[in-house]
């Protein structure tokens, strides 16, 4: 466990920069590979297409050399047409263009989305946080932790869920918020549009929704998908078709993770509206992280100036390490400072400033093994709540404009 | 933009996938066809329905004939996939609504069902919330009910659907609980459970015969399905019998019996 002493005496002389001038020089790492290949990147936004298609094309013909791995597991031709069928259903969270998610829910509905979501407050799966929206019951915010030993290591990622109105016999319909705003594509299922390939989900071939399945299951599953060599999750890519390119992906996704996943996030969370709540638990995740992700930026610093060559033709920036860890110390002087403004002293553990009350008790977000008696008192009492479709707030009720602000200044 | 010399048609969108939009239509219209049909349909007679289930050949209509001989009346269930379920759920509990003994014995099964599947390692949660829908349904036939009042559950979305899951769970869990005999029963190389995740649990799944062994088996309900296929001038006939190879002497004669046509079920009412 890393504290915020070290890294912070040392950085602090030259984390000069305010906090401002990191998205911008984000942005900027975005912008000159765009402009500096446009063409590359106009057929990368098309990719998320190309790859629809090549998946319903491989579930038709079985043709194709990918079909085999495509077929892994799916058993039979069966589920094959189904998967077909179900492969291209409605995902978008915001898309309320259709009846299922315009009609109010029916109680039992309700009822179960409140069961699904006491579930995870009851029992917490390692690295996941939920918090549903405050002024609606059928949407949910949901922050995962990349787990540990993946390139996604430490990094935010942000999911958006609505429940249609017949949910449990429909699935839940999820888009991942962290895109760096639609221009990373951090996993052969997790596309830049937000869009969650996962069969579940009814985005991917194999087996479908089935109503026994919950909240719970399904972020488990989008966990798993970021798992040590997310190379090999693309269809026909079980060997590397050249040598070298599964750990040149993890580079890239290890790049993009602290890039994108943690500065972007905890600079941006207010741009995607991110519930307070989840905002703190990414601060107060962050020291514990900051140790890894600059060992993480030392490791590669050899990569900089080199070109991502993304093995699925996405267009990407070029790698820039130094640049991401002038980045993590900017953020973290601010967090650092935010604190100390906050609360009078500043030992360890840190007195509890405002906000980081809630986000203890969202604390297995950080997948460490706490399980104190204060973490699930505090879980009991959020999700009480919860059951009664408040918004589950801060106990010091910091939750407002207000909170934004401080954090951005 | 117009140099490009295909792009023509100026409502076109070359970063449009139409492909996806046909798909999605096509479902919807799918979708709609299938809300337009009851779930579980009133009686019809055969004259009602012989244009509509002959239409293909004359194969069909000769056995509609030979339904006649043995049925009086049928009911439609909707084509979405869970027809057997819906059809063997209505069927059952309508012929218990005349059937204190049988109701009182199903009754049982069902109650107890309920903590085997928790057993299995389905998230409790859920599972109690499907259990107390199903309990629900099953318990309308002591009220005392009424072929309407049930007809009316199981056209009613949210009480229906919850049926057919219990109803598939408990497939599913009877599956798991036998693996070491079902395996073997099972294409494509997939353990037991991979194959209630996906050909069982999900809603819409079809059943096939080892869905029918299994849900007879697990409620010990002996049924009958006629088949309505294109081979030879009469429809076949099995019994499914659940305690066939058992020292079980429970009369093994059929509660009700189901029609299939390829791909799809309804209820058969005898003469």
């Amino acid at each position: 466990m890393a504290t915020s002493h070290k890294p912070d005496s040392k950085g602090s002389g030259s984390s000069k920069p305010s906090s401002s001038s990191s998205p911008a020089s984000a942005s900027n790492l975005n912008c000159s590979s765009m402009s500096s290949k446009s063409a590359e990147s106009a057929s990368g936004s098309g990719t998320d297409k190309k790859k629809k298609k090549q998946s319903s094309k491989t579930a038709k013909s079985e043709g194709s050399e990918s079909s085999f791995d495509f077929f892994d597991g799916m058993g039979g031709s069966d589920g094959a047409e189904n998967g077909l069928v179900y492969l291209n259903a409605k995902w978008d969270p915001d898309d309320l263009s259709d009846g299922d998610m315009m009609s109010p829910p029916s109680p039992a509905c309700v009822r179960r989305i409140k069961n699904d979501i006491l579930a995870i407050y009851s029992d917490p799966p390692p690295g996941l946080c939920v918090m549903p929206d405050p002024h609606n019951i059928t949407k949910i915010h949901g922050l995962l932790t990349g787990p540990f030993d993946t390139p996604y290591e430490g990094g935010f990622f942000y999911f958006l869920i609505r429940f249609p109105h017949d949910y449990p016999i429909s699935p839940p319909r999820v888009r991942l918020m962290t895109t760096g705003n639609g221009t990373v594509r951090f996993n052969p299922n997790l596309y830049k549009s937000g869009k969650v390939c996962l069969s579940i989900l009814g985005t991917w071939a194999g087996p479908s929704w089935s109503p026994a399945q919950t909240l719970s299951t399904v972020l488990i599953s989008i966990q798993s998908l970021m798992n040590e060599k997310p190379y090999h999750n693309e269809p026909g890519y079980k060997h590397e078709r050249t040598p070298g390119d599964s750990k040149n992906y993890n580079d890239i996704i290890m790049h993009e993770t602290i890039r994108v996943a943690v500065c972007d996030m905890i600079d941006g969370a207010a741009r995607m509206h991110m519930p307070e709540t989840l905002r703190a638990v990414m601060e107060s995740s962050f020291p514990d992280y900051y140790k890894y992700y600059v060992q993480v930026c030392e490791s590669h610093l050899h990569l900089d100036g080199q070109p991502m060559n993304d093995p699925f033709g996405d267009s990407r920036p070029s790698f820039n390490f130094r640049q991401l860890m002038k980045w993590l110390k900017t953020i973290k002087a601010r967090l650092r400072d935010n604190k100390t403004d906050d609360s009078d002293s500043d030992d360890e553990d840190g007195t509890q400033g405002q906000g980081d009350a809630s986000s203890k008790g969202c604390r297995d977000c950080d997948q460490d093994d706490h399980g104190s008696s204060e973490e699930a008192a505090h879980v009991k009492t959020g999700a009480g709540v919860t059951a009664e479709g408040h918004s589950f707030q801060t106990s010091d009720g910091s939750e407002g404009p207000g909170g934004g602000n401080s954090n951005t200044s | 933009m117009e140099a490009n010399g295909e792009e023509t048609n100026p409502g076109f969108d070359p970063n449009k996938n139409y492909d996806e939009d046909t798909l999605a239509q096509q479902r919807e219209i799918e979708k709609e066809i299938a809300a337009a049909q009851s779930m579980v349909s009133q009686l019809y007679t055969f004259d009602e329905i012989v244009e509509e289930y002959s239409q293909e050949d004359a194969i069909y209509r000769q056995k509609v004939e030979d339904l006649k001989t043995r049925f009086k009346n049928l009911r439609k269930t909707r084509g979405d996939g869970n027809c057997f379920y819906r059809a063997f759920g209505f069927a059952y509990l309508e012929i218990l609504l005349s059937n204190a003994k049988e109701y009182k014995r199903f009754f049982d099964v069902a109650q107890k069902s309920k903590d085997e599947l928790i057993g299995l390692g389905f998230p409790q949660f859920t599972l109690e919330d499907f259990h107390d829908t199903f309990m629900d349904v099953v318990k309308m036939v002591e009220k005392p009910g009424t072929v309407d009042a049930l007809l009316n559950a199981f056209n009613d979305g949210g009480l229906s659907d919850y049926f057919v899951v219990y109803l598939r769970l408990l497939v599913s869990g009877h599956l798991q609980q036998n693996a070491d005999l079902y395996i073997y029963f099972i294409d494509g190389e997939r353990t037991v459970k991979e194959f209630c995740s996906q050909e069982v649990e999900p809603m819409g799944k079809e059943s096939d015969h080892i869905h029918i062994v299994s849900l007879t088996k697990a409620l010990q309900v002996p049924i009958c399905v006629e088949y309505m296929d294109r081979e030879g001038d009469k429809c076949n006939s099995f019994t499914f019998n659940p305690f066939e190879g058992s020292a079980d002497t429970t009369d093994p004669t059929p509660v009700f019996t189901l029609l299939y046509r390829p791909g799809h079920y309804d209820i058969l009412y005898p003469l």
